[in-house]
């Protein structure tokens, strides 16, 4: 074994550790009292008991029919997910079982970040150990993100074995579909992700995600909200009245509360991509995906009904941590390149 | 800086300072809020806890008992299908009223919790079914 074999091995142990020291804090977090912060109570919690209650979809809607705290066009998969789990482990709906799904949903975050890296093993630990440690596990338990990073993360560890394994398409396809029926972010991250693959040229993966996205996620809970919700007028957007002004202002919004305060993690992600150019080219669509869904989300403040500083002081750490997540693994495979390419 | 201007080493060196510091930085703040005994200890409580005991010392109802047991009494007592109404008096903070509103229709799910503004019956608040409006 040579050195920088041991010490490779060191790292992967000592990674590994921290990503179990995330999940652990995760899993404390969420399992030391009853899920109870913001929009657990306000929209996830409120769903999920009522679904764990009656099993009828339309109970969403009652809730809050003008849509004025709850969401109702909302997808339905987490709260589905959180009447599940705590079905399973208290035989009703309860919201100290309901956080159990937490700490597994780190685990799965942790482990499918290492699954989606080409690299060396501590690179993979790395990727873990990454994401694992990302504040948002111990911020917001009991929000969907969680678990959309969760599904974002899978599809990216499809992306690379496109090539090799016929069966990798429709397991980005199904986890696309899944990421549809989490948030609305996942709809925009499966329309993204499907333009992506046309445009590079892979046009059997980009047209069975596209269609699966749109005929088994995004269209069906549309006509669920058509024909037993409120429609879809009550949603935060209105698609008809766009403002630059809005743009203009969420834009100043975005600069001051994320981008200038994390201008470091920028610099340092934007320096580790220069030092592999590698990884850069073999991950240039990712890349672009991650790019185009951020201005996407942007953009979209420009059509939306609330105050657009409102809306990103609340919302842009969620959107961030997703974004993140997802590119964890290509900055863990960055980090490798100078060591594997030399050896 | 490329790898045509930088030295293996170097970009070696750069590259595991960057992502390593990275890591650090989130292992340092990932420290937990109180300590671990505690989080254990009032995890146990917790567990070991009846149901209305959890839903007591929830930490979206543990701020106002006298509350906390009104809308849990109310859980129990009431059909699935009404509505209900929450009253609280104008003095109190529209912000503080929409978290007591939303702490309500959490527990009080699936039932639709409105939010009345006016003098209760009896005490700081009000809770009354109502025949349920709408789909």
């Amino acid at each position: 074994m040579t050195e920088r074999t041991r010490g490779g091995t060191l790292a992967a142990v000592l990674l590994v550790l921290a990503a179990s020291w995330g999940v652990v804090l995760a899993g404390v977090t969420a399992l030391r009292e009853p899920l109870g912060r913001g929009d657990y109570v306000a929209i996830w919690g409120v769903k999920a008991r009522a679904l764990s209650r009656t099993g009828d979809v339309a109970s969403l809607f009652r809730l809050d029919p003008e849509g004025a705290v709850s969401h109702p066009e909302y997808p339905p998969l987490w709260p589905a997910l959180l009447a599940l789990a705590s079905g399973a482990v208290a035989g009703r709906y309860d919201d100290l079982a309901a956080g159990t799904l937490w700490p597994l949903l780190a685990l799965s975050a942790a482990l499918l970040a290492g699954r989606a890296v080409r690299g060396p093993a501590w690179a993979r630990a790395g990727a873990a150990a990454f994401v694992a440690l990302l504040p948002y596990w111990r911020i917001y338990p009991g929000y969907a993100e969680g678990l959309l990073a969760v599904l974002l993360l899978a599809a990216v560890g499809e992306l690379d074995r496109l090539d090799e394994n016929p069966a990798a398409t429709l397991r980005l396809a199904a986890f696309l579909v899944l990421a549809c029926w989490t948030k609305q972010e996942g709809a925009v991250a499966a329309i993204v992700a499907s333009a992506g693959l046309l445009l590079a040229g892979r046009r059997k993966a980009g047209l069975v995600t596209g269609l699966s996205s749109v005929a088994f996620g995004i269209l069906p809970w549309l006509l669920v909200l058509v024909l037993r919700g409120p429609g879809i007028s009550r949603a935060d957007y209105v698609f008809w009245r766009a403002s630059l002004g809005k743009l203009a202002t969420a834009s100043e919004a975005l600069l001051s509360l994320a981008l200038l305060p994390n201008v470091a993690w920028l610099l340092g992600a934007g320096a580790l991509l220069a030092l592999a150019p590698e990884v850069r080219a073999r991950r240039r669509g990712l890349l672009f995906g991650a790019a185009a869904m951020a201005v996407l989300l942007l953009g979209a403040t420009a059509w939306t009904r609330l105050d657009p500083t409102w809306l990103v002081r609340w919302s842009w750490d969620r959107l961030a941590f997703l974004l993140v997540a997802t590119l964890v693994p290509v900055f863990a495979e960055a980090a490798s390149e100078p060591f594997r390419s030399e050896t | 800086m490329s790898r045509k201007n930088l030295p293996p080493r170097a970009r070696r060196l750069a590259a595991g300072a960057l992502f390593g510091s990275a890591l650090m930085t989130l292992l340092l703040a990932a420290r937990p809020d109180a300590p671990l005994s505690v989080s254990l200890s009032l995890g146990r409580k917790f567990w070991r806890a009846p149901e209305r005991s959890r839903l007591l010392n929830a930490p979206f109802l543990r701020e106002d008992p006298e509350f906390a047991f009104a809308v849990t009494a109310a859980d129990a007592r009431w059909p699935l299908e009404v509505d209900v109404v929450l009253t609280l008096p104008p003095a109190i903070a529209g912000e503080t009223a929409e978290k007591q509103r939303r702490a309500a229709a959490l527990v009080l799910s699936p039932r639709r919790v409105l939010l009345e503004r006016g003098s209760p019956a009896e005490g700081r608040f009000g809770l009354r079914p109502l025949p349920r409006s709408g789909p």
